[in-house]
């Protein structure tokens, strides 16, 4: 599926609110696979094993990856990818809140990349066959390395389910904090509608939702762990960020994704 | 074992012999190349740790990718080596986890903090050229076919590396001010490094049975003048001070000093004029240098979380 | 956790044999894979496999070196 004749080539073929949410969501994955990428670093050393510290490095390698080529997207919506890279502050990020604060144990770790990684994924697959040709094009790559991301994810949960009772409580705890904002990140049911008619993406937030437990949930279960629940509360999200926390990730995670320190070096 | 005595076997490596299982070695081989792979698996998976430093702050999403990228291939290389030993009856648990950080063989260059994006690329530029050095002549000569082979794959990536840190070395170094001046104050503690990483000269070293087994090619003074010769011209090209220079009439770069010398840690310079001996240069290595034991434990953090969890 | 060695088989091009690349250690096969995949990320690989190394049975001699596929001279100055 690379051509056909209701292919949108550009934004204006949009209508001015759709394409403000098509814009939306290209940033909030963007956004999120950048920061995703900056948690992932920080246990390319200290993952348990010598594979794990490599398969570390390389997943976050690949988020970095696809956060540049959905950034780059937004030139044609009028963004200046550069200005979103360098000079945005925590609060105008629109990174998924289960990123917020940095991974401190190996536990977290495998929980972000069991679950939040799988849901930018379901996100992402939802448009693998948009109708906007220049987002769809690229999204095919990402989903394949997205598999290992997943095989990664779930491998090492169900590791750590069958460990130790000490190594489940850890991984449940751990998923029980980062779940609610995971399945809030879809947004309220009819979030995407719009884009849904438009043939943007092929599916609204609680369809979303669905397919996220649908993949979710067995690989959950299957470790021996619980998956959470809760009910959804909207009442103070903010759509165009995806998140209710108006903060964004922790300042040390945006200097880093800004490149402050090392700014005198910036020419690339 | 001892299906050869060491003289046997020593002919038969000189002569294209290419060893494949342990009951064609003898002890003194298998000694050797134990020491050789330990020392090449601690350098490269202490370099991971030294990069990581700047890489996490890497300036832009490109370089942290790029930097990530040489991390991920030194941990490989890293796992490469300590198979290999595991494959000669080397515990990798006991080579990862349970030494003391001193008892790790890299070069004194990994137990050095680097401080920017500049000197992250001048260690590229530098000491993986070092590493190339090394690990080029082994992969021509090594009688180890199992060693041979894997450096298939870790020559390849160390170039990459190589050209990562040349070609922004010279990004850095025509953009001028501070981003030359950083490049220039890398060089300058990591040349005298670089110079010293080769180890003893030849007229020094007793008989060296790494070379009598084939596992390496080049003797210590073979290897650093190579990597002289690549590295002075680099430098005296980007117009970088180095107490070095090319000698036209010798056809070769030339050090400039007396080495071995002082260094001064906390302030990362060299006391060019402090000349010292071999024997004390091996006690500043064995001692380690202010990163040692941090790198080693940040290669750890998740193996102690695992076994305290999954134990208790 | 029990963990074993996998070796991992490879080849670049579909018309290729497969080649010994490496080893990993895994605790189990899906595990593996990623471990393969990320660790030997060196070629764009049309194919890769991985296998319990105790599950090759030596032949002729009395090891596997796991050895004996790759030719040692394609890259030059390791
Ligand atoms: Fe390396
Ligand atoms: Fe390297």
């Amino acid at each position: 599926m690379t051509e056909s004749a209701a292919d949108l080539r550009s934004p204006d073929q949009l209508a001015a609110d759709t394409r403000q949410e098509l814009r939306d969501l290209i940033l909030a994955l963007a956004d999120s696979k950048r920061i995703l990428g900056i948690r992932y670093a920080d246990w390319v050393l200290g993952a348990p094993e010598l594979e794990a510290n490599i398969a570390a490095s390389s997943i976050s390698q690949d988020e970095w990856g696809h956060s540049r080529i959905l950034y780059a997207l937004l030139k044609d919506f009028g963004d200046d990818p550069q200005k979103l890279e360098h000079e945005r502050q925590a609060a105008d990020y629109c990174s998924i809140e289960a990123l917020d604060r940095p991974l401190g144990t190996w536990p977290e770790f495998v929980v972000v990349n069991a679950v939040v990684d799988t849901a930018l994924s379901v996100q992402l697959n939802a448009l693998a066959a948009s109708s906007y040709a220049p987002l769809r094009q690229r999204v095919q790559k990402q989903l394949e390395e997205e598999r290992f991301h997943a095989g990664h994810g779930a491998a090492w949960l169900r590791r750590l389910g069958t460990a130790s009772d000490a190594a489940r409580a850890a991984t449940q705890s751990a998923l029980e904090e980062r779940w609610p904002a995971v399945i809030h990140w879809f947004g309220p049911d009819e979030l995407g509608a719009g884009m849904k008619a438009a043939g943007l993406i092929d599916a609204t937030g609680a369809e979303l939702r669905n397919r996220f437990f649908q993949r979710a949930r067995p690989t959950i279960e299957t470790s021996g762990l619980k998956t959470p629940r809760l009910d959804l509360d909207f009442s103070v999200w903010n759509t165009s960020r995806r998140r209710s926390n108006p903060d964004g990730p922790d300042p040390e995670a945006v200097a880093r994704a800004r490149g402050d320190r090392n700014r005198a070096f910036l020419m690339d | 074992m001892a299906r050869f005595s060491d003289e046997e076997l020593k002919e038969k490596v000189q002569n294209g012999f290419i060893v494949e299982s342990e009951d064609e070695m003898t002890e003194a081989y298998k000694k050797a190349l134990i020491t050789q792979l330990t020392v090449q698996g601690d350098t490269e998976l202490m370099s991971a740790p030294s990069y990581y430093g700047p890489a996490k702050d890497a300036p832009s999403t490109n370089t942290m990718v790029s930097s990530m990228a040489i991390i991920q291939d030194e941990l490989g290389h890293a796992n490469i080596a300590y198979r290999l030993l595991e494959d000669l009856g080397v515990s990798r648990e006991y080579l990862l986890y349970e030494r003391q950080p001193h008892e790790f063989k890299h070069p004194y260059g990994f137990d050095q903090y680097l401080d920017n994006w500049a000197e992250l690329v001048v260690a590229n530029g530098l000491f993986d050229r070092a590493g190339i050095t090394l690990l080029g002549d082994v992969h021509r000569n090594t009688s180890y076919g199992p060693l041979k082979r894997a450096l298939v794959k870790v020559g390849l990536e160390e170039n990459f590396h190589l050209r990562h840190g040349e070609v922004w070395m010279r990004r850095l170094c025509e953009a001028g001010g501070e981003a030359r001046e950083k490049v220039q104050r890398g060089v300058s503690w990591m040349f005298p490094m670089g110079v010293e990483w080769f180890g003893m000269p030849d007229d020094k070293k007793r008989h060296n049975a790494q070379l009598d087994f084939r596992l390496k090619g080049m003797t210590n003074d073979q290897l650093r003048q190579t990597w002289l010769n690549a590295v002075v011209p680099l430098c005296e090209e980007l117009s970088l001070d180095i107490p070095a220079h090319w000698d036209d009439a010798e056809g070769r770069a030339v050090v400039d000093y007396e080495f071995p010398v002082n260094f001064d840690e906390a302030e990362k310079a060299w006391l060019l004029d402090e000349p010292i001996t071999w024997e004390q240069a091996f006690e500043r290595w064995k001692r380690r240098g202010p990163a040692n034991t941090e790198y080693v434990e940040s290669v750890r953090k998740g193996r102690i979380q695992m076994r305290e969890i999954a134990a208790a | 956790m029990t963990e074993r060695i996998y070796v991992v088989f490879a080849r670049k091009n579909r018309e290729d044999p497969l080649h010994h690349v490496g080893s990993v250690h895994a605790s189990d096969p899906e595990l593996a894979k990623v471990y393969a995949w990320k660790t030997y990320d060196e070629e764009r690989w049309f194919e890769m496999v991985v296998a319990p190394q105790d599950s090759f049975h030596p032949v002729n001699r009395s090891e596997i070196p796991f050895s004996i596929h790759r030719d040692p001279g394609s890259a030059e100055g390791a």
